[in-house]
């Protein structure tokens, strides 16, 4: 802005003039592209709304090493006994995991574009997945999942693939990640965002990714952090993933 | 002397430990040395023939979780991988890399059109067994079990296999990638009668 006044000021005569007044005129414009520039530059991008419509919010703690703007996840546990008709846990025990005879406790997660519910039981893990996007015959899921647990862990995050779409009908993938112990917080880099899990309940944290899917090699990757209960940084990597089974 | 024991004593454990990984490593070589990216080859149709035909060739070959490349030596290349690992680059594939790729499917999940992979091409495909069972994909549809007939899937949350033939008693002859201590083969099977088992059937047969 303090840049208009010394072109608006010039009085160059004939053609320096007409010269004169095209530079200010080119000055100005590349002033205010400059500031747009600077603006969407600054400009929070960040997703205001979950998946449910509720308000985005960022995480209690700064998360260190996260260069974009960190959207906090919801997370609900619920025993397995207190469980409400209507609940995601509820239609996903009367969906996708009706088989299942869940114990302990069930994590319900709400991210910007996803919705899971993990649950354990004497078989292994079980979850049910959700999205944005069209899916199959209105199904109320888009994926489910089931991990045979090996010492309690489980061998491979049972990415899923096939069946959940964001919006514009992009694939996305969901799996299962253990964290480090000592980890409180787990990051996933979306575009323009960082989706931060919150690690519940002793289970593995089921998340998405909504641009790490290429369908073509049938695998999908997910750029992670993990950070203690005060965000410092744990460990950083990649996790790549394949369905399997 | 002590010394030269202790010498001799780290000597053989770090010799043991590094024969010890060789030879787990000779068998995560397949998938290296044997497989390929090849783009597959669309088809116009597919028969039911056609896919039996295809996935005989995987007969006595060996099983991989996450798999889905194999030659037709019949013989499990890489015996005694680790089960349930994803990245050990066995030969073989797995149950539902071993259904995709016989029903000959598409990477993507919303195309139902027919494209042939090479036996050496290593692709698993989109799909888990729960997605067969529950007739995810645009290929795949469920149907009840009484209905499915030679080549169908029988697909329960963990495991899927292909009909080959019926038994006279009700039972069926499943061809599948059954495990890594049984690689890829057709057993005799109860699914039909296992409530956890549904019926699921490729679309677009041919004949």
């Amino acid at each position: 802005m303090s840049v208009v006044p010394v072109g608006a000021g010039e009085h160059t005569p004939g053609p320096g003039r007409v010269f004169g007044l095209h530079s200010s005129f080119l000055l100005l414009v590349a002033v205010a592209l400059g500031a747009i520039g600077a603006a969407c530059s600054t400009d929070d991008v960040s997703p205001k709304t979950l998946m449910d419509g509720s308000g985005a919010s960022a995480p209690p703690v700064e998360i260190e090493g996260v260069s974009t703007p960190a959207v906090l996840t919801k997370v609900r546990v619920v025993a397995v006994a207190a469980i409400e008709p209507g609940s995601l846990a509820a239609k996903c025990l009367r969906g996708r995991a009706r088989d299942a005879h869940p114990t302990g406790r069930v994590v319900e997660r709400i991210g910007v574009a996803s919705a899971t519910v993990t649950l354990r039981d004497m078989s292994g893990l079980h979850g049910c997945d959700d999205s944005p996007g069209r899916r199959e015959e209105d199904r109320r899921w888009c994926g489910s999942s089931f991990g045979r647990l090996y010492g309690g862990h489980l061998r491979d995050p049972r990415l899923d693939i096939a069946g959940c779409s964001t919006a514009d009908g992009r694939p996305m993938g969901f799996a299962w990640v253990e964290v480090t112990r000592g980890a409180r917080y787990l990051v996933v880099e979306q575009p323009g965002y960082a989706e931060v899990y919150e690690a519940a309940a002793g289970l593995p944290v089921r998340i998405s990714t909504t641009t790490g899917v290429r369908v073509e090699g049938s695998r999908a990757s997910f750029d992670i952090s993990e950070h203690d209960a005060h965000g410092r940084l744990l460990r950083r990597y990649q996790l790549t993933a394949v369905p399997t089974g | 002397m002590i010394v030269t024991l202790r010498f001799l004593i780290g000597f053989v454990a770090a010799f043991c430990l590094f024969v010890a990984e060789t030879a787990s490593a000779y068998h995560t070589r397949f998938v290296a040395d044997n497989c390929n990216y090849a783009s597959p080859t669309p088809t116009s149709f597919i028969t039911r023939d056609g896919s039996t035909t295809v996935a005989l060739r995987a007969r006595y070959e060996g099983y991989q979780w996450g798999g889905g490349c194999w030659n037709d030596n019949n013989v499990d290349d890489s015996p005694g991988d680790p089960t349930e690992n994803p990245s050990t680059g066995g030969e073989g594939g797995d149950c539902s890399g071993f259904t995709f790729k016989v029903w000959r499917e598409s990477e993507s999940t919303g195309d139902s059109g027919f494209y042939q992979w090479g036996m050496l091409r290593d692709v698993h495909g989109p799909y888990r067994a729960e997605h067969f069972k529950s007739g995810t994909g645009a290929p795949n549809v469920t149907l009840s079990k009484s209905a499915a007939i030679k080549m169908d899937a029988l697909a329960s949350q963990n495991h899927v296999g292909m009909i080959y033939a019926k038994n006279a008693d009700g039972t069926d002859q499943i061809i599948e990638a059954k495990g890594e201590a049984y690689g890829t083969n057709i057993w005799t099977r109860t699914y039909r009668g296992d409530s956890s088992y549904g019926g699921v059937r490729r679309t677009g047969w041919s004949g």
